[in-house]
């Protein structure tokens, strides 16, 4: 039996080094983009999956109507213009964590986030 | 003499290895299946389904559960020519037979309207009607003259709706709105749905923000639920609770309204006055049954804070109010949530 | 040996009553089934003394015992402790052999890592979603933490028994 150290030089090393290595993970993995995508489904159906890390501006239309304009821009995505009368989906402004959504229920048009990061909840009970 | 001592360490650190290689292997065989998502619009709102369940039928299940939801929206939809509801409303005082959910929902609106004495009415259709509420166009949405009110609140009254058997009749003209319960029905008969499908699933379903739980999330964790800041954005959450079963819906001012000289009113009617009451900018409810959650939150918009305390004790759920000094009340029950 | 034997038992107790009082203690990030790992302190307390086969059985003994008592034996949530102990016991008894210039302290921590480590894969596998790999870093502040903590307790232990009931 060698002589038992608690605590050892070495030990405050090893405690530095993984210190510093998981610090710095943390940091990296804060600053690091996450690649991020918003899913649209009109009427119930797939209808378009998109890159969040791309800023554009693109126009939904079902059937050969137009419904709404939907802008990207650094990670978020929202509603500029719909022709639904209530505009919530317009008022409801930009989405980028995982689980929150845009709904224009007139236009039957749900946009979802993805893989982003997530919200501190799971569901969000409203009137 | 070393040497066995060297193959024995060997032997060990294989023999660990294995062991860690057959925990890790039953671990994964024993993982919970992973949620089947669904979204989509009923009731006038975004739905949301997920489910999980080891008969690996969650896909069939939940799309039966979309249908069944456009089956009650077609039952339910008041304002829906051709719709169960709107046949009721428009039988002239005629018996008719109904639906027997419709009639199930029916009759505990009634019950509730009676426990709540008349605070919560589910014939304030006249008055929904009036105020342009049953429509999704704001610029429809006006406030109706004193004597309108007046004149659209002699066809009110739960008192009307008289029942025989399956059959149902509505008295003195009056209309039949399920607004204040509806969504909370859905989701209890969706419940039912994934339970009878296999007890052990889990998951929820989420009609608008009237949410119940099938099960915990994976088996044993809560599904950790936002309260809506009444005053916030679409995805601001005011507060939190963890729910591993039961209901939980919001009743508020927030999303049907208008703002004339500074004062708001908004679709929840109390029917003694025909206009909304301005105790609350919201209430959520905890409870076993989507319906009373649903129902509960209706009604204590209306009734205000000298009911709601009354109320949840009488009817045993969980709540908390936020008023229209955006303050923060909450019962002893709601406490027991707020923990993970 | 056979004196030996009473001693691990009480190991196995001690080891095992930690394991469930740990229960109570509210673990920060959200792993399914993660936990604290206090309970590998009897391990880390035997660790200059035991032979490999001794630890593994220490290690197998509290996980089983305290799930037992905790009612979560073959639960996931057991599976990840016990995979996460045997794992650690396994590295920390390996650092002892290789490193000797280091303390108590040292064999902990890696044994505290590794134990974490084995924890996130586990729980990745039980919500099948390698998503909560992103608090690895976190999990692994926490194994610092609890390591120097299972180090210091048992060493004061040790270095207090020195002279009565140890186990040499």
């Amino acid at each position: 039996m060698r002589n038992l150290k608690i605590f050892a030089r070495t030990d405050i090393i090893l405690i530095l080094i993984v210190t510093v290595f998981l610090s710095g993970w943390l940091t990296f993995s804060y600053f690091r983009p996450t690649s991020n995508k918003a899913v649209i489904l009109v009427h119930g159906k797939m209808y378009k999956t998109v890159s969040l890390d791309k800023d554009s501006t693109f126009k939904i239309f079902w059937k050969g109507v137009y419904l709404m304009t939907v802008q990207i821009k650094s990670g978020a995505i929202r509603v500029v213009k719909s022709t639904c009368p209530l505009k919530i989906c317009v008022h409801t402004g930009w989405i980028s964590k995982d689980g929150q959504v845009i709904v224009c229920v007139p236009n039957r048009v749900i946009i979802h986030t993805e893989g982003a990061k997530s919200t501190s909840y799971d569901l969000m009970t409203s009137q | 003499m070393q040497k066995i001592q060297r193959i024995r360490t060997l032997i060990l650190s294989i023999f660990t290895l294995a062991v860690v290689a057959v925990v890790i292997f039953v671990v994964i065989s024993r993982r919970p299946p992973q949620y089947y998502v669904r979204r989509g619009i009923a009731f006038g709102t975004d739905v949301k389904i997920a489910y999980a369940t080891r008969k690996k039928n969650a896909e069939a299940v939940v799309n039966a559960m979309f249908d069944e939801l456009n089956k009650l929206n077609n039952i339910f939809n008041p304002y829906k020519p051709g719709s169960e509801l709107y046949k009721l409303n428009h039988s002239n005082g005629k018996w008719m037979e109904v639906d027997p959910r419709l009639l199930d929902v029916l009759k505990y609106s009634i019950k509730f309207a009676r426990d709540t004495n008349g605070d919560f009415d589910p014939t304030l259709g006249r008055v929904v009607v009036l105020w342009g509420f049953n429509t999704d166009n704001p610029h429809k949405w006006k406030l109706p003259s004193p004597y309108e009110i007046a004149n659209a609140l002699k066809d009110v009254g739960y008192r009307n709706v008289e029942f025989d058997g399956n059959r149902v009749r509505l008295l003195n003209n009056v209309w039949v709105d399920l607004g204040g319960i509806a969504k909370g029905y859905a989701v209890d008969v969706l419940l039912a749905m994934a339970k009878a499908n296999d007890k052990s699933s889990t998951g929820y379903v989420d009609i608008g923000g009237d949410i119940g739980i099938i099960g915990p999330k994976y088996g044993n964790q809560p599904w950790k639920i936002g309260i809506r800041n009444p005053r916030g954005t679409m995805n601001d959450a005011i507060s939190y609770v963890y729910l591993y079963k039961g209901t939980i819906a919001t009743s508020g001012d927030y999303e049907r309204y208008i703002i004339v000289n500074g004062k708001r009113y908004y679709h929840i009617f109390n029917p003694k006055t025909g206009y909304s009451s301005n105790y609350f900018e919201s209430v959520t409810t905890i409870s076993k049954s989507g319906i009373l959650s649903d129902a509960f939150g209706t009604a204590a918009m209306i009734g205000g804070p000298s009911k709601i305390g009354k109320w949840a004790n009488e009817f045993g759920v969980a709540y908390m109010s936020i008023n229209e000094e955006g303050k923060i009340q909450k019962n002893s029950l709601w406490k027991d949530y707020e923990k993970p | 040996m056979n004196k030996k034997v009473p001693l691990y038992g009480l190991l196995v107790a001690v080891g095992s009553a930690i394991y469930v009082l740990e229960n109570f203690v509210p673990f920060p990030v959200p792993v399914p089934g993660a936990r604290w790992g206090f309970s590998n302190m009897v391990i880390v307390y035997a660790l200059p003394t035991t032979p490999l086969s001794w630890l593994l059985a220490l290690a197998i003994g509290k996980a089983v015992i305290g799930g037992l008592l905790s009612g979560r034996f073959l639960s996931p949530t057991f599976m990840m402790g016990a995979a996460g102990s045997i794992t650690a016991s396994f590295s920390m008894f390996l650092t002892f052999k290789i490193f000797k210039r280091v303390g108590l302290v040292f064999h902990s921590v890696i044994g505290a890592l590794i134990n974490n480590l084995i924890q996130v894969i586990i729980g990745a596998q039980i919500i099948s979603s390698w998503a909560i790999l992103s608090y690895l870093p976190y999990m692994e502040m926490l194994a610092i933490f609890s390591g120097v903590v299972n180090a210091v307790m048992a060493g004061i232990l040790l270095k207090r028994v020195k002279k009565g009931v140890g186990l040499r």
